[in-house]
């Protein structure tokens, strides 16, 4: 949409630029082949067995990476959730994962929020789902430097790094510098704790599954990218575990029922060990994104004065 | 140097149809600014690098054959996802006002912005600063925060 510009650009030089632009069209398919080589990917091997702590549990520690590859690179071919398959967090053809089963309204407004809908969509929507889903985009978590919340923050798609003591775990997100401390040592949910974007997150071992409960998760939160609301009575279990040294499995439950009809569990989703250190992730007010929510805000003016 | 013609701009228009099962809130932002079924390679002097999370920002001037001067705005990916993948901020700030050529997806609004995928620097070298944004057959890259 991109309609805030530096006050030096007119649009008849824009205009000018882009019809150059498209005078110059060649073969989509020739420019494809000369556009960069990236690289081809390769998934890590399992590394041996997985390291355990003095009080007999696996060790979750380490930067971790969905995916298989081990690494963050948009050098490696497709580079994306939705390129390379291999940077994905599972493979929909070997394990599909179900569908969250919404209540009625709740189906309604993910599908006027077009949050599944293919991509291009949103240009062929009628006004006032452009205007819904441009309500909504504006508060997007990453365009507004907002932390995900859980359980978002475990697969956003960037680094996560764990480090694990007895009796504690500690989760240093790097998207926006956020973090999460998990007490595993067995004790129960404060009584009526307040709601924030991690919520009260407790864990506790099966077998060799770290197993983390979380309850009071601010409703600001999202649980996935399309899926951006939830009730105050959201209950989200995540179940951890690391099969191999260079592996971890991941694997998330909602319990809403204010917004669906029966809970949803994920299927497997799998991280890979890195040995690169996280690093700084500033991003705040004043933040260059603000052009982009600028934008919409003027999209979304545009619209409403139509109506 | 290579050296490149003071305005050269190629772009690409792909009709196919888009078939896509990429989400639609890929990229935040992606779907209503940039046109993931087009690609253009646009070159010009870079006159400014803004490195910064969630995504950085560089700007590059591209002079037409009348002599008017339009500042190009480009977007890649965050901070951390490209200097993981080998991009330094020394490569913008050792090149400023210098010729670079960048591919990307254009804006959909005909503004002077794309997307960019790559960056072509004066030495040669080809730095990628953002995961695939076009694949060639019309569809929109993925995940980009």
């Amino acid at each position: 949409m991109a309609l805030h510009l530096p006050a030096r650009l007119s649009m008849p030089i824009a205009v000018s630029a882009l019809a150059l632009v498209s005078m110059a069209c060649v073969n989509a398919h020739a420019q494809d082949e000369s556009a960069y080589a990236r690289k081809a990917s390769k998934p890590l091997p399992d590394g041996g067995p997985a390291p355990r702590l003095a009080d007999g549990h696996p060790d979750l520690s380490g930067h971790w990476y969905l995916g298989l590859l081990g690494k963050e690179d948009a050098t490696l071919n497709g580079g994306g959730f939705g390129g390379d398959p291999l940077q994905r967090p599972f493979d929909p053809k070997v394990t599909p994962e179900e569908k969250p089963a919404f209540q009625p309204w709740a189906a309604e407004k993910i599908k006027q929020l077009n949050l599944n809908a293919p991509a291009g969509a949103y240009d062929k929507l009628p006004k006032d789902q452009k205007i819904a889903i441009l309500k909504n985009e504006i508060l997007h978590l990453s365009q507004n430097c907002m932390p995900h919340g859980v359980p978002g923050n475990f697969d956003a798609g960037h680094g996560v790094q764990l480090v694990q003591t007895p009796g504690l775990l500690v989760q240093l997100i790097e998207q926006n510098h956020d973090f999460r401390v998990v007490p595993t040592d067995g004790r129960p949910h404060t009584k009526d704790p307040d709601p924030s974007f991690n919520g009260e997150g407790i864990g506790h071992w099966e077998g060799d599954t770290l197993v983390i409960d979380t309850i009071a998760i601010d409703e600001r939160a999202w649980v996935t990218p399309r899926w951006t609301f939830h009730s105050p009575r959201e209950h989200v279990i995540q179940r951890i575990s690391r099969p191999s040294m260079n592996y971890l499995n991941y694997q998330v439950t909602v319990e809403d029922p204010g917004v669906l009809t029966k809970p949803w569990t994920t299927v497997i989703h799998h991280f890979s060990l890195s040995h690169e250190p996280l690093l700084e992730w500033y991003c705040g007010v004043g933040s260059h994104d603000d052009e982009d929510i600028a934008g919409m805000k003027d999209e979304l003016k545009k619209l409403e004065a139509t109506k | 140097m290579k050296r490149h013609l003071p305005l050269a701009v190629f772009g690409v228009l792909v009709l196919s149809p888009v078939l896509s099962v990429v989400p639609a809130f890929a990229h935040h932002g992606f779907q209503f600014e940039y046109d993931g079924s087009k690609y253009v390679t646009i070159t010009g002097v870079l006159r400014k690098v803004e490195w910064e999370n969630p995504h950085i920002y560089f700007n590059v001037d591209v002079t037409s054959k009348d002599g008017k001067v339009t500042s190009w705005r480009f977007e890649g990916s965050s901070v951390t996802l490209v200097r993981r993948s080998g991009v330094k901020l020394s490569d913008f700030n050792d090149n400023m006002g210098k010729t670079i050529s960048v591919k990307g997806c254009p804006a959909k609004s005909g503004l002077p912005r794309v997307a960019a995928e790559t960056v072509k620097l004066p030495d040669g070298r080809e730095i990628v600063v953002a995961r695939k944004r076009y694949f060639g057959d019309g569809k929109p890259g993925p995940d980009d925060n």
